[in-house]
């Protein structure tokens, strides 16, 4: 279906034919063309003659990722040294990623954007997060790109956490199924569970542009993929008892965090 | 949305009639008029082409101010739509306080009088049109595609739930042929655009304002105790320090020097991306699913049972006639912050769009939480018109695991914190014991007090040929050509 437009106008001379050729045209495509199902097929006119798009998108929502993710994704960061933010006991299963490997014969080598949305629900204001590259199955942080989390972070765990309990291994009740029979485990996507109820801050937003030279002496084509890495600072956790006014108690990764990776390869 | 135009006779004068079809026609095109370019500069739309391909779209605001009655009523611009605002049913019913009371189902006009600051008070809940079909979405539940609790715990064999439909329940208020929700569109950080081919759209919006801008959790009473933690300050003007009584809870001060984090101090703001195909349906576009525009799970029949020419919300296996097998509009991204006394917020979406037509994108926001949800009753179960997240019944009440130990056992500290007259030793406060609207809200109950919004903007950026598959993407691949009946 084309844009709307008229097929013929007034001349020197109007006439009523013309106009009501005129109404026509709103008539048909108001109330004909535009309720007809498009069925244009799922791809694009202006590309179609090229193997590929000029512009490459990977965007990936990992929010059912993290919230079906392995129990120990809560000691991510806490070595002491910078962890890969994974949901998988290992690196090489780790699906909290993008992968991305720039062909040197392709167009669409010559820049890669990657940006990472990081909405932290429980990890302190010093705890830092970077972007990550995989290079030969070796992921490395890249800390020039690295931020801090800063004063705007999540409602914190235990007592303060909101309204839900933090232990990892548990399922979230929905609301309408809190008081279903035991063993129910409601719905079991965090799309249900979550939304409107936990808190979150940032986010912490880091974009890394590279050309073909790649980074840190990887070149671009060399890169395998694209994550998260992220490192606490421990000793701003608050190990006093649970009470009501003790506020935070550990800088923790959790399946209520929120991660949204975006990949843009361009062909300048 | 059919129109109807009527025919002419005799001669008519060219150019004003040429003039106005070319603004009709640029109008069908783009949404706009030349009108939109002129006056104070305060809000932009910017298109970005490349090869005759719309690439690019953003929109934004300078700052925003809005009249006073707004914090009542609301300003919300629906772009599509111009001058569109939100309703509260008192508004859309056109009616007297006296006359609607004497309509309503059990509230009398002094009632309303005296919860017109009750953040579950339904008639003062701010509305916003969302798209087609009807009806309306007034609970969490509905949005998310649930049958309705008698029909669903039934269908599940759970037992039986009371008090549905409640009383006090706006359900049905609203035409039956639009739907309406509490999602309200920040104001100008929305727009609409004409898509050319079919495309992968990543959305990017952002707002930025004060603290209060949102109806939020947690703002009011005690919290303020938390700007100035670090001093005493005399707030009242009386000579005497008042801060140490706000640092008070039971016998326990908070520490000097320890930054307090906990939920009591904060406010949460709900933001929400949408795309939306106002005021037409397209049958190949947005399924009528659950909120996402995925396959309900809880509906039996895979669509929302509460949109369509005449839905019932009953849990069926197979879709009724009645219930739509698309609509409008779609959700990308439901994202709650927890917001401090001024910031910047951010959210991201992605959505696969078919193309050859005209979409509005769109950031909106809403009450935190989960408005209406089922209690247990005795053996049985009630539907509860009201928060789940401060319910007395709420699961909250007791995390599993990490009972606090002081100085109120075991009970939720969101819950407990609204009786804080009660639970404060020593602290000054109102008489008598404050309703949980008055400790936790923004005194203003469901008022939404925009004019705090500093700057809004949204933008799009369109890839071509590419599919959400192609994205790796977790977001819906669901195919509303096919039916799952």
């Amino acid at each position: 279906m084309a844009r709307f437009t008229f097929t013929q106008k007034f001349g020197a001379t109007p006439q009523a034919d013309d106009y009501n050729s005129i109404v026509d045209d709103f008539t048909e495509y108001i109330n004909t063309t535009k309720l007809v199902a498009d069925n244009v097929a799922d791809e694009s006119i202006r590309f179609r003659h090229l193997k590929r798009a000029p512009t490459i998108l990977l965007f990936k929502d990992c929010g059912n990722q993290i919230w079906s993710a392995h129990a120990s994704l809560e000691t991510r960061g806490r070595s002491g040294s910078w962890e890969l933010y994974r949901d998988s006991a290992t690196d090489a299963l780790n699906s909290l990623q993008v992968e991305y490997s720039a062909d040197e014969d392709a167009p669409a080598t010559e820049l890669v954007e990657f940006t990472l949305w990081y909405f932290p629900y429980s990890i302190s204001e010093a705890s830092e997060v970077a972007p990550a590259i995989r290079v030969g199955g070796v992921w490395t942080p890249l800390l020039e790109h690295r931020r801090a989390a800063g004063l705007s972070v999540g409602f914190y765990t235990d007592g303060w956490q909101a309204p839900y309990t933090p232990t990892p291994t548990s399922h979230l009740h929905h609301p309408f199924l809190q008081f279903a029979p035991s063993g129910y485990t409601g719905t079991g996507t965090g799309e249900y569970d979550r939304q409107g109820t936990v808190a979150y801050g940032g986010p912490v937003v880091c974009t890394l542009t590279l050309g073909k030279g790649g980074i840190g002496g990887n070149a671009l084509k060399d890169i395998e993929a694209y994550g998260m890495m992220i490192k606490h600072d421990l000793s701003l956790d608050n190990n006093a008892p649970v009470t009501h006014g003790d506020g935070r108690k550990r800088s923790v990764c959790s399946k209520y965090d929120r991660l949204y990776l975006s990949l843009v390869a361009r062909d300048n | 949305m059919p129109i109807t135009l009527n025919s002419v006779t005799g001669l008519l004068d060219a150019t004003i009639v040429d003039g106005n079809f070319e603004e009709l026609e640029q109008f069908l095109k783009e949404g706009v008029t030349t009108n939109d370019f002129s006056g104070v500069f305060d809000k932009y739309k910017v298109r970005r082409y490349t090869s005759g391909k719309l690439v690019g779209f953003n929109s934004g605001s300078k700052q925003y101010t809005s009249s006073r009655p707004t914090a009542k009523s609301g300003t919300f611009e629906n772009n599509w739509i111009a001058g569109t605002k939100s309703h509260t049913y008192l508004d859309q019913s056109g009616l007297s306080l006296e006359k609607l009371a004497s309509q309503s189902d059990g509230i009398s006009a002094a009632d309303h009088r005296k919860n017109s600051m009750d953040y579950d008070e339904p008639l003062e809940h701010p509305f916003e049109l969302l798209g087609y079909p009807g009806g309306s979405l007034f609970y969490d539940f509905q949005e998310q595609g649930f049958a309705d609790p008698v029909s669903y715990y039934s269908s599940k064999s759970w037992g039986s739930v009371s008090s549905w439909p409640p009383t006090k329940s706006p359900l049905g208020r609203f035409p039956k042929d639009e739907c309406w929700s509490r999602w309200l569109t920040v104001p100008d950080a929305a727009g609409g655009v004409y898509v050319d081919e079919p495309c992968v759209a990543v959305i990017t919006a952002q707002v930025k304002g004060n603290y209060f801008f949102t109806p939020a959790m947690r703002v009011h009473g005690t919290n303020t105790g938390a700007i100035g933690q670090f001093e005493d300050y005399d707030m009242d003007g009386d000579g005497t320090d008042d801060l140490d009584a706000f640092r008070q809870y039971g016998t326990w001060k908070f520490p000097d020097g320890v930054m307090q984090e906990g939920m009591e101090h904060s406010a949460m703001l709900r933001l929400g991306l949408f795309v939306d195909t106002n005021p037409i349906v397209w049958e190949d576009e947005f399924f009528n699913g659950n909120d996402f525009g995925n396959v309900s799970t809880q509906s039996g029949h895979g669509f929302n049972p509460w949109i369509g020419t005449n839905p019932t919300g009953e849990f069926l296996v197979t879709r009724p006639d009645g219930v739509a097998k698309s609509r409008s509009w779609k959700k990308l991204t439901d994202l709650t912050y927890r917001v401090r006394q001024r910031g910047s917020y951010k959210v991201i979406g992605v959505v696969e769009l078919k193309g050859r037509r005209r979409y509005n994108f769109s950031l909106k926001f809403r009450p935190a939480m989960t408005f209406g949800h089922v209690a247990q009753d005795g053996s049985d179960f009630i539907f509860a018109n009201n928060y789940h997240e401060i319910s007395d019944n709420a699961i909250t009440k007791d995390p599993p695991g990490h009972p606090v130990s002081s100085p109120d056992g075991d009970a939720n500290p969101a819950w407990d914190w609204s009786w804080f007259t009660t639970k404060f030793t020593g602290v000054t406060g109102p008489p008598g014991t404050q309703s949980s609207q008055e400790s936790y809200f923004y005194p203003g109950g469901d008022a939404l007090v925009t004019n705090l919004i500093e700057s809004s903007s949204l933008s799009v950026e369109f890839f071509y040929g590419q599919t959400l598959t192609s994205l790796q993407s977790e977001a819906s691949t669901f195919n509303p050509n096919e039916d799952p009946e």
